[in-house]
């Protein structure tokens, strides 16, 4: 059994407000619409469930035509509205696990937007991967995760604070 | 806002065979026993289910007349005698403070087991308490070495 350990950052300037892009992290509805939706012809998202209130635990499975299913349990530790959204969580690959993680989200206002950094330290257990596979793969969350807060500031869509 | 994370690392060797270094990591009594930060502090399992990856456990510590601090710990892969993963979550005042995710990894070797530590913190405020929690698992991992020596010589 091996492990490898790695921190990763990715940056994003969001022209949406850090209260809109706080919701579109933890409110479970807002989050569906936008997590599990668009990855790709090849990924479908088969169960979404779970609670982001601090305390609370999600679970997403997605599927994959060739690699099998992989299921994610975000812990919710922290929701600081609008500045701050900590997590844990572990990634199984099949019942296999393969990686456990804490992320942190920072959200800091710039102008009429929003400056996120998120840090993701991994564990990446025997076989899960490794950075180079993982970060493209999270820059392409957080890509997705502006465009629908940047949609719905454009659209005067009212994301409740 | 930054971002408040940070990592330590820990190398150790022990004369114990890797199963029962496992034991005294990973059994919550063996943890009361030498997860105290000091030796004015004491650590109190009030909740633990069996291990298991999944499985969680809340300890109360801090000095020992006023033990304020709750960490609660969760479970997410345990290889066993080889591989755990967790995070512990501290609170204190129904605040939570910092979490921190570990990775144990045992090696065998010649004269025992390697034990390699690795340890993420997040902290939940920009107050940095990475030399806090350097200095409490150090002054642990002191306690688990003579722990395991008196396992040993009672082998």
């Amino acid at each position: 059994m091996t492990h490898d350990f790695e921190t990763m950052e990715v940056r994003r300037e969001i022209a949406a407000r850090p209260e809109t892009v706080f919701r579109l992290w933890t409110d479970p509805a807002l989050k569906e619409a936008w997590f599990v939706t668009d990855n790709g012809p090849e990924w479908s998202a088969s169960s979404y469930e779970g609670s982001l209130a601090e305390g609370g635990t999600e679970r997403v499975i997605f599927r994959h035509a060739e690699k099998g299913s992989f299921t994610i349990t975000p812990h919710m530790l922290i929701a600081e509205a609008p500045r701050r959204v900590i997590y844990v969580y572990r990634m199984d690959h099949g019942p296999r696990p393969i990686t456990a993680s804490v992320v942190t989200i920072a959200l800091t206002p710039r102008g009429t937007g929003t400056a996120l950094v998120l840090t993701e330290q991994i564990t990446f257990l025997d076989g899960g991967g490794s950075l180079e596979t993982r970060l493209p793969g999270t820059e392409y969350v957080v890509g997705k995760m502006a465009r629908a807060a940047e949609a719905a500031e454009r659209s005067h869509i009212h994301v409740p604070t | 806002m930054k971002p408040n994370t940070s990592e330590l690392s820990f190398t150790r060797q022990f004369t114990l065979p890797p199963a029962k270094l496992w034991y005294l990591l990973t059994d919550p009594k063996m943890r009361e026993i030498w997860g105290a930060p000091s030796e004015d502090a004491t650590l109190v399992v009030e909740e633990a289910s069996e291990l298991s990856e999944g499985g969680y456990e809340r300890h109360r510590c801090g000095p020992k007349d006023n033990p304020e601090f709750v960490v609660e710990t969760r479970w997410y892969s345990l290889q066993d005698s080889e591989l755990a993963t967790f995070t512990e979550t501290l609170l204190t005042g129904g605040h939570r403070i910092f979490t921190t995710l570990v990775t144990y990894g045992l090696t065998p070797v010649k004269t025992g087991t390697r034990l390699d530590i690795e340890i993420a913190i997040s902290g939940f405020s920009d107050e940095d308490m990475r030399a806090d929690i350097e200095e409490g698992w150090t002054a642990g991992l002191a306690t688990l070495d003579k722990l395991a020596a008196r396992e040993d010589a009672n082998a």
